[in-house]
């Protein structure tokens, strides 16, 4: 049986023991003896060596067993690799604060993350050290994932939505497994992702973006051209609310009819101009605005929305809505701290996907590709709009989106929806 | 809070503004200067003071932000705030001391000695729409720095802060090919300006 000799003089662990012919082998390993970064006292010093120690044994028995032929050398060697990640390095008496801010700073600044992120990772990660300084960490050895588990369950426990908690697991299991390679240590393993609620949004129902264009005019007054810019923007070319409002005229080209997309959420990494054709609809609403307002390169199309904060155009949406007798659906998830509304502005963008989805715009892309990466497909997106016959054949894909005939009124006037008579519908939604 | 836009102020727009100031309350030039240069807002510019700058920078108190963002100044807006004289714990005394009414009262004047009528919000805007990845990463910093001291020592964040600037110079730490920085970004530190 193998075990290890007493060093008392010397800096790592010596193994001992007999092979299977026989013969004795005795020699130093590289596992230290004493915790390094630790000293006599300290918390966390007797696991520390004593851990030490089964690590040594276990090498010692690996040595034995190898001999035997009871262990091939595959499985020996990654026994030993796993052994050398779990042996203690030189930096483990360093603070929990010092280990987990120095991650977070070099994940925010190397990432640049946006400042949104990097508010709810602070807070998370003030979460945790408030919750291992409970527990009397003092060093980032003494970390378990019983402390993980708890920041977790108080999440939980405060109602965040699964997305939100999904989120932290995400974070928390990357800082794991840095505390993981520094200590040995798996203090992640525990957290599990729970299943979200896929019904959060809803898109809006071919009437009911009938019914959004008729009440327009009367609920935004003014501002019911950019509104009706603004919202065939979003119902178009999949864009954000937060995107579609800053659309300049130099991101229009009226000659080629083609968009460029814009993304405010993924600016910071994926900065590639696309230029997407505009669906029929869009296009002639645009050109009859462009024709009548001459705006410079730099202006943008929406020029009051562009100004306005986000929550000041949601709560004006949100009037819109309630003058086309639309039920917003407002429940409180029994996960939610804050009641929410599965239709809201952003389900404009919703409504855009599923309508883009079912005039199968994107299903030859994902045949074409097969099982190919997100990004391996980012590959084949190229500027359509330099190749006219390309173009056509994309026009024609976004053109099976179901139309929304919306007609330009001067700006003199109050900019409204088509109105023929009084028992047609202002606005017409054709079948595909 | 919904703000229409009036006029997109222009270099002319602040010199008539700053004109009509002189004449109406002198204090209103530093807040219109701080509000278009540095893009500071009037109603946080007018309470402002010495001791918020440090170096060229000066702290901003960010309603969103637990701590003040720390902002660079302009050189010839820190030139200004550090040759103005006779000044003790705020910039402008009087428009410190005045309520919300009497600072909206003060403004129209302003804009009726001017000739125009211009929103104050608006004064800040060009500077917004100039700077709109700076401000955004100012607020990133504020956030990573206010729960680091409450968190660490002095020479603790020291060292995190000289770590700071490695970092800044390199690119994304993990594998995600979205978000790798491109050859020009990773490049740029290195390239002389000008």
């Amino acid at each position: 049986m193998a075990s290890l000799r007493k060093n008392h003089k010397g800096k790592f662990h010596i193994i001992r023991g007999r092979l299977a012919d026989g013969s004795s082998f005795e020699y130093a390993i590289d596992i230290p003896q004493e915790p390094p970064g630790l000293s006599l006292g300290d918390p966390g010093y007797a696991g520390a060596k004593a851990e030490l120690a089964r690590l040594a044994q276990e090498e010692a028995d690996d040595v034995e067993t190898r001999s035997r032929g009871k262990m091939d050398e595959k499985e020996y060697e990654a026994r030993a690799k796993f052994r050398a990640k779990k042996v203690l390095r030189e930096n483990a008496k360093t603070s929990p604060p010092a280990f987990i801010l120095g991650w977070l700073w070099e994940h925010v600044i190397r990432n640049r993350i946006d400042y949104t992120k990097t508010l709810f990772l602070c807070n998370l990660m003030n979460r945790l050290l408030t919750a291992l300084s409970k527990a009397q960490c003092t060093t980032i050895h003494d970390v378990r994932q019983a402390h993980f588990d708890s920041v977790v369950l108080q999440m939980r426990l405060d109602s965040y939505s699964p997305g939100v908690v999904n989120n932290a697991i995400d974070y928390l299991n990357a800082l794991g497994r840095e505390i993981e390679k520094t200590t040995g240590n798996n203090v992640s393993g525990g957290l599990a992702k729970e299943a979200t609620d896929y019904d959060e949004r809803l898109p809006f129902g071919a009437r009911e973006i009938r019914q959004i264009f008729e009440v327009i005019p009367t609920v935004v007054g003014s501002l019911a051209v950019e509104w009706t810019i603004f919202i065939l923007i979003m119902l178009y070319t999949e864009m954000r609310p937060s995107s579609a409002t800053i659309v300049r005229r130099k991101d229009i080209r009226l000659e080629e009819g083609v968009i460029r997309i814009i993304s405010t959420k993924t600016e910071n990494f994926r900065n590639k101009h696309k230029w997407k054709p505009m669906h029929r609809c869009l296009l002639l609403y645009v050109k009859a605005y462009l024709d009548d307002v001459s705006l410079e390169p730099d202006d943008f199309l929406c020029k009051h929305l562009a100004n306005m904060s986000e929550k000041s155009i949601s709560n004006k949406f949100t009037e819109v809505l309630r003058a086309a007798k639309i039920d917003q659906m407002r429940n409180k998830g029994e996960n939610r701290i804050n009641p929410f509304s599965p239709k809201s502005l952003y389900s404009v963008k919703h409504t855009s996907c599923v309508w883009l989805d079912a005039a199968g715009a994107r299903e030859d892309e994902k045949e074409e590709h097969c099982d190919s990466t997100e990004q391996a497909q980012e590959h084949y997106r190229h500027l359509a709009y330099e190749d006219p016959e390309l173009l056509a054949i994309r026009r024609q894909k976004v053109n099976r989106m179901p139309a929304v005939d919306v007609t330009y009124q001067p700006r003199t006037k109050t900019s409204s929806c088509d109105t023929t008579s009084n028992t047609t519908p202002p606005t017409r939604i054709s079948s595909f | 809070m919904r703000y229409d836009v009036k006029h997109d102020p222009t270099d002319e727009n602040i010199q008539l503004l700053i004109e009509a100031a002189t004449i109406v309350e002198p204090e209103w030039v530093t807040v219109v200067r701080c509000a278009y240069e540095a893009g500071i807002k009037t109603s946080v510019g007018r309470h402002m003071g010495p001791g918020h700058l440090s170096g060229n920078e000066i702290a901003i108190n960010h309603s969103l932000s637990r701590g003040p963002l720390q902002r660079v100044l302009p050189d010839a807006l820190h030139n200004y705030l550090r040759g103005l004289t006779e000044v003790t714990t705020h910039f402008c005394p009087r428009l410190h001391a005045m309520t919300t009414e009497q600072f909206a009262n003060s403004w129209r004047d302003v804009c009726s000695e001017a000739g125009f009528k211009i929103q104050m919000i608006v004064l800040t805007w060009p500077y917004r729409n100039a700077n709109k990845q700076n401000i955004k990463w100012e607020r990133a910093q504020c956030y990573l720095e206010n729960l680091a001291r409450d968190w660490l020592d002095e020479s603790e964040l020291e060292k995190l802060k000289a770590d700071a600037e490695k970092w800044m110079l390199l690119g994304s730490k993990c594998g995600n090919r979205r978000r790798r920085l491109t050859r020009q970004q990773l490049l740029a530190p290195f390239i002389p300006r000008g």
